[in-house]
């Protein structure tokens, strides 16, 4: 008996009513870079449910100026949690003496703080003027509990040339409400929710939120959701759409964030599961609202190597396509997805499923398909498969793979950016701990980044080229890395905003 | 034992929230990328030297034995480089294990090389590895008897050999890359890399040890310089110096004397770092400007930009090198001579290809000639192969001075046969071919892109005097490697893929029909069908052809070498490609656009005109089976409304259903059989027509008289005959627009209409039928009758059968236009591109009648442009006064004729057959679930020769079949450990069938992990 209590008590869920910290980084699972470049907004998942709520927090970095040049030496390679180090706290990492490692309560505006429910992940970032102020309004996918939660971020002046930043997500939306208790938890009002007792089957927002997409020309959040489980059948995940449109005017009912679609086919033939294991953006330029053919978003699948371009369905003479308004809140906008262009990553079929991103090049001639492999997926590749996406005679784009590149363990995302030699295409290492950087025109690996264990987000500073943050799932910090061309410390680590941990610490 | 509960609780509550376990670190593979090998021997001054391969493996011969006297005093060994850790993997082959380099230590020990070593090579005489690092800008240098004699493998009792090179590093990083006169250092990343042969010696195997023995000369290219060089590597100084080097772009070739130029893109790799430490910076410029070899652009600015010249490979006896960029379009060939580069000349690749990843020579690495180790297969026939940027491998004949591109895909003709390389734009290519170069056939699906080559080896396995095993590989023969995990073999005489059905070296099993042409109903997605029965020789039939009444051939294969589908269906009104859909939108007749007779159907995500839908098709809207087809499933369940009907998505909630289904509009959509005539398409959407009820006629036997329009009772034959007078009305051939007669019905009510057809005035049709009503097979569309957000449909071929063959691909003859308004007719350029036969194709020309009306054969007939398919008539035996329609049909693989398409088919019409013998690629089996390559790189010809090749031999041959070794860079394990190395025996066991070992493969197992 004394065992079985042993057992259970040792890792009981939620250990509810203990609060998260307010000034740490958790199990980061999502993280997005303010326009400005001065915040980080990051989701702490808490998925070991050691307290009772995730958080978002802002990380201030403007911070980073204030971190000594030369600090000590750090004593130790591992950090407790439960030791009184300093806030202010830095050191020279005791193996890498290139690298400093910060206490994160020094960054973090634990006053603008907020909680949010367990499993916390994706987050996207919506931009607006209310009033002539400028709102970020934050987007989290939360699988626990199922819902959007958003918030509204405001950056100001403290008039001594300190920055100020709020996150709201309790009480009415719009100017007037009143002030916000510190750290608190977002309330319904600001979510979208899948209710109590919904069935499969119903509109309403499906479980397991996974990724996001937030597509600016239609003012739509677009979902991806992993499979489920309902009445002990696996039900496809899917895709669902969420209308954002007019959030400055979102005191009328009518502006409300809302669910606005619901697509459980989203590859074609239906596959043995419609779970999304990655939202990508459509090719560059993103096309015009006007054309509603275009895909919006594409969606890669966990158990396929098939690729959806999604559209949304319309009617061209009908009034309620999402194409021919302008979030005129009198007609309801019908934002469901459909597939559109159905096409597989066809280099390694039978394997190479659980594709995690698509990234087109500039001229759309290609596009690059990250195939993920991990401890679940061990027969797939972990590499970047270069598809030809030129029409045949057709119209339709060829998909015919040109090159394929073996990369890191576990990739989970993929992103292009030029930060000064070019596009560059770099892949977030979750299972290997890196960031690589890969050469699109050559397909030949020109670096890698150790980036703390599981990385699961990065993000390209707005304003400083080559300059990228890290968000480190396992080791719970934030990594500041350096890809400016001809840098001394090109491809590495400057700074960790976190002490280093042990695992899951 | 009082404290055992407490420590089991506290152990207990440990395990229960214990975070991720501890991972221990394997040193096994991570990422290997090349493999390259030596033979080692045992000297009679009992030191242990590198020496030439032909001492270990000589191919014709028998192998020297490994030991005597219980010492080693041979070993095969082979040095593979792991790229994520910037390691040296090294294998014992005689006993196919890893050797541990560090006993000491975890894991099997491995040496420190660089970052990113991507290529390797061993010279000739066995003295030196070499491998080139890619992302720390360098080489490796290491003596292999030094480094495997770490290993304790020539150990015997207490006795240790040293080796013959003395003792000292095994292994140094040449960090400095020189210029040949300035010694100026260069900081380019290193591509690949290949010893040559050693200078001034004729006969390597000559001499005695590698003591004293400098590494020959080396040529490498330099990605990030686009420039190749030959290279002087000294282990003693650390140091590479360029001797004689080309800068390589897509706009030529400009000679760089020794003195090189080239962008800086590591830093010093040596400063700061001791040998082996890996580096993760950059290999990228310094300069600050993007990788872009700015340089060469202004040192060059005729060569165009930046191309990665990567790709090398060096002909035996290393008289020849050719060089390839990944962006380039050109392979680029010098003579070596003297240690210099000389007589450069570009060889543009067909097509364009966008780059080149590898060059391989079709050689056999390890055959022995007098001068040296490596033969071409085929002295007369040379073969340069490069592994394009366009999914294919090309096919370049290096025989004469000038290279001719091969095209593998052309078909073959009589002057052609036994050439194995036809030059590019010499011959009409294959109709679904694509380039010129080889592509790996996807016979199963052929609509998705094949996988990429990634590699080819090439292994001679002639077979002795007598051999008889047909069924296996005899002759010389390419295995390419594919990034789907198979390994293909390509027969090297006609670069042909082989097939399961091939035997012996040319000949191949005559296909075979299986299952002859059988009629079977298709399975019944169509509500209320018409399913007439036919007598054996009645109905559409694949008619065979007789030439004496006696032997008939049901098929002719146009191009009888090339792929041949297993599986084939010739189905009546077959589902268009990728128009089985679910996001349907139906738009109500006279809703905005639509102007068609019943209304229309737009899916936005659809694009009817690549799925080749045309005026004329067939709209069916689905239906349901099961409650899960029914969006969203919480409001609609699959309901049968009408007896006999096609289930419906109605809504669940009684009182919505009935209110539905009370609605007369939609009680008559529901028990219709849904199905409406394509009037116009565009990408996305399509505008309709009411569909007639009638009897299907061919332009050779438009109907005449209202008896043409009554094959059976259903359709009136015995109307108003005794005793039940037959149905109430019969069908009529009706003059229904200006010179169109079509066999339709008349009606007044629904009921007047077959079971499914509704009782309709048709829009269009030319007085007096403007005003008559006639029976169609649904009414006009109201949206209102369609409560589901969107639904379910197909699309057929109209009045059409439509070819299917499991290898055939689509036919992509229709595009959007630009305004996406309408779809575009496609010239696809080759007359056999079809899948349909149509009741309306055109009547088979004269000329054809002529040879058609005569053919012995089915392979004698070939249709001409416009007149595939096409029809013509031929007397009925069983119905005199009604000659038979043909349609005579070709596509790329096969070639029939249909008969009796004047004979009413009913909708459910699927003539079924299969070839026991159609085509699949021959690949080199799996034994095994232990083999799985997910991201397989590399293929080799090994030294080393397969037990069963003393078994081949005879009293006149001796046999030597070698070993292939693929590497394979997947994950094969839960931990953070990747890649593999396997082996292939190309002709193992009793069987003779190209077959992976494993590590289970009795006294031969292998499988490095």
């Amino acid at each position: 008996m004394l065992l079985v209590v042993a057992v259970g008590g040792g890792c009981s869920f939620g250990e509810s009513g203990i609060a998260p910290p307010t000034n740490r980084v958790f199990l980061p699972a999502g993280m997005l870079a303010d326009p400005a470049g001065n915040f980080l907004y990051v989701v702490n998942s808490n998925s070991d449910l050691r307290f009772n709520a995730g958080t978002v927090v802002a990380v201030d970095l403007s911070k980073i100026k204030s971190v000594p040049a030369n600090p000590d030496r750090c004593t130790k390679t591992r950090f407790s949690r439960t030791e009184g180090v300093p806030g202010d706290y830095c050191c020279r990492d005791m193996v890498d003496s290139n690298l400093i490692n910060c206490n994160d309560p020094q960054f973090i505006r634990d006053d603008a703080t907020i909680e949010i429910g367990s499993f916390g992940g994706a987050a996207a970032m919506q931009t607006f003027q209310r009033d002539g102020v400028d709102i970020r309004r934050l987007f989290v996918a939360v699988r626990a509990e199922p819902s959007i939660t958003y918030a509204d971020v405001t950056v100001g002046d403290d008039g001594t040339g300190s920055q100020t930043v709020s996150i709201r997500c309790t009480g009415p939306h719009g100017p007037g409400a009143p002030e916000q208790p510190r750290n608190a938890f977002c309330e319904d009002n600001w979510r979208v929710r899948r209710p109590g007792g919904a069935t499969p089957g119903e509109r309403v927002l499906p479980e397991e939120p996974h990724a996001l997409w937030f597509d600016q020309t239609s003012q739509s959040l677009v979902v991806g959701h992993l499979t489920v489980a309902a009445n002990a059948q696996l039900l496809g995940g899917g895709l669902s759409t969420i209308d954002v449109c007019h959030p400055e005017l979102e005191t009328d009912d009518a502006y409300r964030v809302r669910f606005a679609g619901l697509s459980r086919k989203a590859f074609l033939p239906e596959s043995q599961s419609q779970s999304v294991a990655g939202l990508s953006a459509p090719m560059t330029p993103a096309a015009p609202f006007t054309d509603a053919l275009a895909p919006r978003v594409f969606a890669t699948a966990r158990y396929t190597a098939a690729i959806s371009g999604m559209v949304f369905r319309t009617v061209p003479d009908d009034p309620s396509n999402p194409g021919n308004n302008d979030c005129d809140p009198a007609r309801a906008r019908d934002l469901t997805l459909v597939p559109g262009e159905h096409f597989f990553s066809p280099a390694f079929l039978p394997n190479g499923s659980d594709v995690r991103s698509i990234v087109f090049s500039s001229d759309g001639s290609r596009a690059f398909v990250l195939h993920r492999n991990d401890a679940d997926t061990a027969a797939n590749p972990a590499a970047i498969a270069v598809l030809d996406r030129r029409p045949l005679p057709d119209g339709t784009p060829s998909n015919q793979p040109v090159a394929v590149l073996q990369v890191c363990n576990g990739p989970s995302a993929l992103q292009m950016r030029d930060v000064g030699r070019g596009e560059r295409l770099f892949v977030t290492c979750y299972d290997d701990g890196s960031i690589f950087v890969v050469d699109p025109a050559a397909l030949v690996i020109t670096g890698s980044v150790d980036a703390g264990v599981g990385p699961v987000a990065l993000t390209f500073s707005p304003t400083e080229q080559g300059i990228a943050y890290v968000a480190s799932f396992v080791n719970s910090h934030l990594s500041v890395i350096d890809l400016r061309p001809g840098s001394l410390t090109e491809n590495r680590v400057l700074l960790r905003i976190g002490l280093p941990h042990g695992y899951g610490e | 034992m009082k404290r055992l509960p407490l420590a089991l609780v506290c152990a207990a509550w440990v395990v229960a929230c214990s975070s991720t376990p501890t991972v221990i670190p394997t040193k096994n593979m991570d990422r290997p990328t090349d493999m390259s090998f030596v033979c080692l021997q045992l000297q009679e001054d009992g030191a242990v030297s590198g020496v030439p391969m032909s001492s270990c493996h000589v191919r014709g011969q028998q192998d020297p034995a490994t030991h005597v006297s219980g010492q080693r005093v041979l070993g095969t060994f082979a040095f593979i480089p792991n790229a994520t850790r910037g390691e040296m993997a090294v294998a014992d082959l005689d006993i196919g294990r890893l050797l541990d380099l560090a006993p000491a230590a975890p894991g099997y020990g491995m040496l420190p090389i660089g970052s990113d070593p991507e290529s390797i090579s061993a010279s000739n005489d066995g003295c030196w590895i070499a491998t080139a690092n890619r992302t720390s800008c360098d080489f490796s240098l290491i003596d292999p008897s030094r480094l495997v004699l770490l290993a304790g493998t020539f150990d015997h009792g207490s006795v240790s050999p040293a080796p013959a090179t003395g003792t000292g590093e095994s292994a140094r990083r040449i960090t400095t890359i020189q210029t040949g006169t300035t010694h100026t250092r260069l900081h380019s990343s290193t591509g690949e890399i290949a010893f040559l042969p050693p200078e001034g010696e004729t006969d390597p195997a000559g001499s005695t040890t590698c003591k004293g023995r400098p590494p020959s000369k080396a040529v490498a290219t330099f990605p990030g310089c686009d420039m190749v060089a030959v290279l002087d590597l000294s282990f003693e100084t650390r140091t590479a110096t360029i001797r004689s080097a080309y800068y390589v772009r897509s706009g030529g070739f400009q000679d760089a004397g020794d003195e090189p130029v080239c962008p800086v893109e590591c830093a010093s790799s040596d400063s700061g770092q001791t040998d082996g430490a890996s580096s993760s910076g950059s290999v990228e410029s310094r300069d600050g400007g993007s990788n872009d070899g700015g340089v060469i652009d202004a040192l060059a600015p005729q060569l165009g930009g930046a191309a990665r010249l990567q790709a090398l490979t060096v002909e035996p006896g290393g008289a020849r090198i050719h060089v390839a960029s990944l962006t380039d379009t050109a392979v680029t060939s010098f003579d070596l001579g003297a240690g210099r580069l000389a007589n450069p000349s570009r060889f543009e690749l067909s097509d364009k290809p966008a780059g080149v990843t590898r060059l391989r020579l079709g050689v056999d690495p390890y055959a022995t000639s007098p001068l040296h180790d490596g033969a071409f297969l085929d002295e007369n026939h040379k073969f340069l192969y490069a592994i394009a940027n366009d999914d294919s491998i090309r096919v370049v004949d290096i025989t004469g001075a000038a290279p001719i591109e091969c095209d593998v895909n052309v078909l073959p003709t009589p002057a052609s046969g036994g050439n194995p390389c036809v030059a590019v734009g010499t011959g009409r290519r294959r109709a679904f071919a694509r380039g010129p170069g080889l592509t790996v056939p996807t016979f199963a699906n052929p609509d998705l892109p094949p996988p990429l080559p990634r590699d080819i080896a090439f292994a001679n396995l002639t077979p002795s005097d007598g051999d008889t095993n047909v069924h296996s590989l005899s002759g010389q023969f390419g295995f390419l490697l594919a990034s789907n995990g198979q390994v293909y073999t390509v027969d090297t005489s006609t670069h042909s893929f082989r097939e399961v059905r091939d035997v012996g070296k040319d000949a191949a099993t005559a296909l075979l029909l299986s299952i002859v042409p059988q009629r079977t109903p298709v399975a019944a997605d169509q509500a209320f069908a018409s399913t007439p029965s036919f007598g054996a020789l009645q109905g559409p039939l694949i008619k065979p052809v007789s030439s004496d009444g006696v032997a008939a051939s049901w098929f002719g294969f146009p191009d009888p070498s090339a792929m041949i589908s297993r599986l084939w269906d010739v189905v009546w009104e077959g589902v268009l490609p990728q128009t089985y859909r679910e996001s349907g939108m139906v738009r109500s007749q006279g809703s905005g656009v639509v102007t068609s007779s019943a209304g229309g159907l737009s899916d936005s995500g659809a694009d009817f005109c690549s799925s080749g839908v045309r005026p004329g098709d067939v709209l069916m809207f689905a239906g349901c089976i099961t409650d899960s087809d029914c969006q969203p499933d919480n409001e609609f369940s699959c309901q049968v409304p009408v007896s006999n009907a096609r289930g419906l998505c109605l809504p669940k909630d009684n009182a919505k259903k009935e209110a539905l289904t009370a609605r007369p509009e939609c009680a008559r959509f529901m028990g219709s059989r849904l199905r409406y005539e394509i009037a116009k398409v565009d990408s996305t959407s399509l505008a309709l027509n009411l569909k007639l009820d009638e009897v299907p006629k061919t332009t050779l036997n438009p109907c005449q008289t209202n008896k043409d329009c009554q094959p059976d009772a259903d359709h009136g034959l015995l109307a108003g005959a005794a005793p039940d007078g037959g149905i109430a009305g019969a069908f009529e051939c009706l003059e229904i627009r200006p010179q169109e007669r079509r066999c339709v019905e008349r009606c007044d009510q629904d009921s007047n209409c077959r079971p499914g057809n509704v009782c309709q005035l048709v829009p269009g049709l030319s007085p007096p039928y403007d005003s008559q009503q006639l029976c169609v097979e649904a009414p006009p569309l109201d949206t209102s009758c369609f409560p589901q957000p969107m639904t379910r449909y197909s699309v057929r071929a109209g009045n059409s059968y439509v070819v299917f063959g499991s290898s055939v691909p689509r036919v992509r003859d229709r595009r959007a236009s630009a305004d996406k308004s309408t779809c575009d007719v496609v010239d696809v350029g080759n007359s056999e591109i079809v899948n349909r036969i149509s009741l309306s194709a055109p009547r088979c020309p004269d000329a054809f009648f002529v040879s058609g009306l005569n053919v012995t054969e089915l392979s004698a007939f070939s249709l001409p442009p416009g007149g595939n398919p096409c029809l013509y008539t031929e007397p009925n035996p069983l119905d005199p006064k009604h000659p038979a329609v043909l349609a005579f049909f070709e596509n790329p693989q096969i070639r029939f004729a249909l008969t009796n398409l004047d004979q009413y088919a009913g909708d459910l019409l699927t003539l079924h057959f299969e070839f026991q013998y159609g085509f699949v690629p021959l690949t080199v089996a799996v034994p095994n679930y232990e083999i799985l390559l997910t991201m397989p790189t590399r293929i080799l010809s090994g030294p080393a020769m397969t037990p069963e090749s003393p078994v081949r031999s005879n009293s006149s041959t001796t046999i030597s079949y070698p070993y292939l070794y693929v590497i394979d860079q997947g994950r094969t394990a839960l931990t953070l450990t990747r890649g593999q190395v396997l082996r292939i025996n190309p002709r193992a066991g009793s069987s003779e069938i190209p077959t992976f070992d494993t590590a289970m493969s009795g006294s031969t197992p292998f499988q490095l992990q």
